[in-house]
């Protein structure tokens, strides 16, 4: 039996309206942001692609290929506007 | 003395003359402030309230690094932002930056690259809610700057057919002020793509921003050129990076580009004079290819960006 991993999942913008939190904690099989962020898109149709936005782990931007590990608070950050 | 750095967010109005007196400073000749308010359309559509959404911890780290890159970059002895969140109404402050130098140059490009990097990096979303009751959060890419010159017909500039063999970018200056001194070590890395900004270049890039109308925005480089100096100089593996140009093409006679408006993947250039080769190109590559890339245009070109896109490698 595989233990699954917890994660924070924070969303913003857009991505948090589509998703009706801001935030959530979730056991998940996922090992990478992409991986993630794909499964959560296929359930909740968040409809982003990852090519345009960016994602940040433990409050620091990480590439989307960056593994998680057990704990982790994930964001992700639709196209932001500031100004 | 390392610039005085100060950035922050607040739910509350912003009281513009407090943060414009912080920034006196005895040796500044020059204060530029910029106060971003709430406007009342926008993209032909009446706004009634903006709502900005911050993901704090890391707006407050991000916002701190801009503010500390643009202020090295130019030199200034102080500099601080301001950015709102919550609920603001049409004529509120909601971004305010004010930056102070020793001469008035640094201060008007600091405060122009701080505006520009904030909007696209500083991780805060915008909401609009429009006269009409319905509500949208706000991209930045339909508000980028316009360079304002002119809008020419599409058929009127001609188009490179050219390929684009790599793109590189580079956080700081290796050559640019070392004169005298050390090479500077920023490194330079290949993109796959890399967005084009009007007036200001490539985002990410040393030069962004670098200053009003800057004539070398972007460095066009030939990879024939390269060929070139990796057989003279017998480097077969010499890295295109090494030139620290940044968009290296192939196919196209880049003396033929200076005062000249040209598209490249749609995205529309100015080309200003010819990149000349500086004597840092011996250190950097080998010893006689600054004399190699004074003949021939080998140098590359430089040029301005006129209007907003992406440029991908081909």
């Amino acid at each position: 039996m595989t233990l699954l991993a917890s994660y924070q999942v924070c969303y913003y913008g857009l991505l948090a309206e589509r998703r009706g939190l801001f935030e959530e904690r979730l056991q998940h099989p996922a090992t990478t942001a992409a991986e993630l962020y794909d499964s959560l898109n296929a359930i909740h149709r968040l409809g982003l692609a990852i090519e345009d936005f960016r994602v940040a782990v433990n409050d620091a931007f990480v590439p989307w290929n960056h593994p998680l590990q057990d704990g982790d608070c994930i964001a992700l950050l639709p196209p932001m506007c500031g100004g | 003395m390392p610039p005085e750095v100060r950035f922050s967010l607040t739910d509350q109005p912003l009281d513009t003359a407090s943060l414009a007196a912080e920034l006196h400073d005895p040796a500044a000749g020059a204060e530029v402030t910029f106060d971003g308010r709430v406007r009342n359309h926008n993209d032909g559509r009446a706004v009634s309230q903006l709502e900005y959404q911050a993901y704090p911890e890391l707006a407050l780290a991000t916002g701190r690094r801009v503010l500390e890159e643009e202020a090295t970059r130019h030199g200034l002895l102080r500099v601080s932002a301001v950015h709102r969140t919550g609920l603001l109404t049409i004529g509120d402050s909601a971004v305010w930056v004010g930056a102070a130098s020793a001469h008035r140059g640094a201060a008007f490009d600091a405060v122009r690259a701080i505006v520009e990097r904030l909007k696209y990096e500083l991780p805060v979303w915008k909401k609009e809610t429009y006269c009409d009751g319905s509500t949208e959060w706000v991209r930045p890419d339909n508000q980028s700057p316009r360079s304002g010159r002119p809008e020419a017909d599409d058929a009127d500039i001609p188009q490179w057919q050219a390929e684009l063999v790599e793109i590189w970018i580079s956080p700081g200056n290796d050559f640019r002020g070392h004169h005298g001194m050390a090479r500077g070590d920023h490194g330079i890395t290949s993109v796959p793509e890399i967005e084009c900004v009007a007036g200001m270049g490539l985002r990410g890039d040393r030069y962004f921003g670098y200053k009003a109308d800057f004539k070398g925005q972007v460095t066009f480089f030939d990879a024939a050129a390269v060929d070139a100096v990796r057989q003279q100089f017998k480097r077969p593996d010499l890295s295109s990076g090494e030139f620290r140009r940044n968009l290296i093409v192939r196919g196209v006679d880049l003396s033929a580009w200076v005062g000249q408006r040209f598209r490249f993947q749609g995205i529309e250039f100015e080309g200003s004079e010819e990149c000349k080769p500086c004597y840092w190109m011996d250190e950097a590559v080998a010893p006689g290819v600054e004399e190699f890339l004074k003949t021939h245009f080998r140098g590359g070109l430089r040029a301005r960006v006129l209007c907003d896109g992406t440029l991908r490698v081909s």
